[in-house]
């Protein structure tokens, strides 16, 4: 039968405010919270956070780890409606493993083994928070070693009492029983106590994708990871091991694919490497017999000369700097201020061998001081210093009292 | 070497055309007062650190022959304007350079190492906008000259400050600061001739004066003045960029 043009626009007019009706009429629960999901019994306390057992959680996961875990376990989950909807309503809880759906166009959905599960139903809405429990056997849907994925749903429904208005929400579990596949590692790049790996994966496109590299001294297999090196959640292809790794030592390493459910992979083919060490400019520099000690102890290398005639002095004053004055803030700003004006000073003292002469005298106490505080500690310094004092000062008075014309004591002590 | 640009009469006559219609037409310049200069440099550096060693090459080889990136701001306030103006001002840069960590045979690896370097400059400047300011000639030649201090750090393959051990066995950690002095000078073009209108906005709403790209070639010296114990990082290097006057 063909239907003129102009009729079936005027037919498509007329139907429209019924389909808008009808749509109006399985609108989304007003004031709806999700609160968060708390395990049952042996589960209690043992949910994982990627099930989004939080307030206001958005994506919940199961995956084959959790699906093994929680087998034979039961969840009780809490939303929460506040303010209440005036009048009297009804509400009902459901649930739908992976391709399968409850109806929700009233608050009595009909219950049918294996594809909606009915924990509550035409319940008086008398509070603002409703919990119900969930049996992960029948949300799941499958055995955990189906190899497959979809989408479970959790439905709450709410009816006011005359059936004129009808609403509810849809709670999404994403059920990934599909493990990624391994990717391939392509290459391994040695380095001085580091290496790199590179990787493809053009099985597993998905995004959320990340990778797990694991290495160790000994070839292993994916029994053994709990006790190899690891790097998780890489998300690009290529990853620079950098502590941990020794020269001159064998190290054997395999990357994984983990999917958005954390789900990993099997293991990828292992390769080998050996770390060997190298040579950086700075190294190559000192190797060539370049002479800035580098650093900043500005003022002692330039008033000692070269590095290697005042090693022990200039490791006493860097011993000072790092083990005494970095351990407080005025000695960090001391340090601070050295960087700033020390320089200068160094400078313009370099090519002036009498005052570098000077300053090399000067520096003997400094020196000596900064081995008596790395000796004793700050609090023993300052007390070795204080009875020197003591002593000194114990010293000049008999000496004035024995030789009065050789040393003249403050007017009025004796 | 002589380079000869080989263009028709025609071509000469066209440029030179256009470069006096530009200076003819160039309004009077600096409506606003104008005290102060910022500079922005771009080119690179290429410190001379294996000349002042017997034993080796390091420099050229870890980096090759590239040279750093050297990216530089200098600002300065004129104190004096007659003949020219004379400013003294303050800059700041950054240079980079990677290379490739050797191993034991010289062979460059996958270790990707690097020297950075910060120069902080004082200068003094002179330049002859005398003839820019009064006549709307669009060069202005200058000379710079002052005092650096040069941060430097280089890096080792995990990104870290590297650091070794000499052969007394003393600890040595590659970063410092080295001090010296630079010297140079180049050529400003006022960009003000190509739009005389455009300009005037731009000193009447933001109150720059005159806009300039220009060439700079400066000698540097760094190593703290002739030391020999210190890391040289002296070179001759060209930049180019941007400067306002304000």
């Amino acid at each position: 039968m063909t239907v003129p043009p102009l009729r079936s626009l005027f037919a498509l007019l007329l139907s429209a405010p019924l389909v808008f009706a009808a749509t109006g009429a399985h609108a989304a629960i007003s004031n709806f919270t999700f609160v968060g999901l708390e395990g049952i019994a042996e589960l209690n306390g043992q949910l994982d956070k990627r099930l989004g057992t939080t307030l206001n959680s958005t994506e919940h996961f199961i995956n084959i780890e959790d699906c093994e875990r929680y087998l034979g376990g039961e969840m009780e989950v809490t939303v929460r409606i506040d303010p209440r909807p005036t009048g009297n309503w009804q509400y009902a809880a459901a649930y739908a493993p992976p391709g399968k759906t409850c109806a929700t166009t009233n608050a009595n959905p009909e219950a049918v083994a294996g594809t909606c599960i009915v924990p509550a139903a035409q319940r008086e809405l008398s509070s603002t928070t409703i919990t119900f429990n969930v049996r992960f056997d029948d949300l799941i849907g499958s055995s955990c070693d189906t190899v497959t994925e979809g989408d479970a749903s959790v439905y709450i429904i709410i009816q006011e009492s005359s059936l004129s208005r009808v609403e509810f929400e849809r709670i999404i579990f994403t059920v990934d029983l599909r493990a990624p596949t391994a990717p391939t590692l392509d290459s391994l790049s040695s380095g001085d106590a580091r290496f790199q790996a590179r990787w493809t994966d053009d099985a597993n496109t998905a995004d959320g994708t990340t990778y797990n590299v694991y290495w160790s001294d000994a070839p292993f297999g994916e029994d053994d990871l709990a006790d190899v090196d690891s790097r998780d959640s890489l998300s690009a292809k290529t990853v620079a091991i950098e502590s941990g790794v020794s020269n001159e030592l064998t190290y054997y390493v395999s990357v994984t694919a983990m999917d958005e459910a954390d789900n990993e992979s099997a293991l990828s083919n292992q390769l080998e490497v050996i770390p060997a060490s190298t040579v950086d400019f700075w190294e190559s520099y000192v190797g060539s017999g370049g002479g800035d000690p580098g650093g900043f102890c500005f003022i002692a290398t330039v008033a000692q000369g070269s590095p290697g005639s005042m090693s022990s002095e200039l490791g006493t004053l860097r011993a000072f700097r790092d083990n005494i004055l970095m351990d407080s803030a005025a000695g960090r700003w001391m340090v601070g201020e050295y960087y700033t004006h020390g320089r200068f000073l160094a400078a313009w003292i370099a090519d002036k061998p009498a005052l570098k002469a000077v300053v090399r005298v000067m520096l003997v106490p400094l020196v000596w001081f900064a081995e008596l505080v790395l000796w004793a500690g700050p609090v023993g310094a300052f007390a070795f210093i204080l009875a020197a004092l003591g002593g000194l000062t114990l010293m000049r008075r008999r000496l004035a009292l024995a030789v009065p014309h050789l040393v003249t004591l403050p007017e009025g002590r004796s | 070497m002589t380079l000869a640009l080989r263009l028709p009469r025609s071509w000469h006559l066209a440029t030179l055309a256009l470069v006096l219609t530009a200076v003819a037409s160039a309004p009077a310049l600096a409506e606003t007062p104008r005290s102060m200069m910022l500079e922005l440099h771009g080119g690179g550096y290429s410190p001379d650190v294996d000349s002042a060693l017997d034993g080796g090459t390091p420099w050229a080889d870890t980096f090759g022959s590239s040279s750093m990136t050297m990216l530089r701001l200098h600002l300065d306030y004129q104190i004096w304007q007659d003949f020219g103006s004379l400013a003294i001002g303050a800059g700041m840069g950054y240079g980079w350079i990677d290379g490739k960590a050797r191993d034991d045979g010289g062979e460059a690896t996958e270790d990707e190492v690097g020297f950075n370097l910060v120069p902080l400059t004082l200068s003094i400047v002179y330049r002859w906008d005398w003839a820019a300011v009064n006549h709307s000639v669009p060069f202005v030649p200058y000379v710079k000259v002052g005092l650096t201090g040069a941060f430097w750090w280089a890096t080792d393959a995990k990104d870290s400050i590297s650091n070794t051990r000499d052969a007394q066995g003393n600890a040595r950690e590659g970063s410092g600061l080295t001090l010296g002095w630079h010297v140079g000078g180049g050529v400003m073009f006022l960009l003000d001739v190509f739009s005389a209108g455009m300009a005037a906005g731009f000193d009447n709403e933001a109150g720059v004066n005159n806009s300039y790209l220009f060439v700079e070639y400066l000698y540097t010296s760094i190593d703290d003045f002739g030391s020999a114990d210190s890391l040289v990082l002296s070179d001759n290097a060209l930049s180019f960029g941007l400067a306002f006057e304000f």
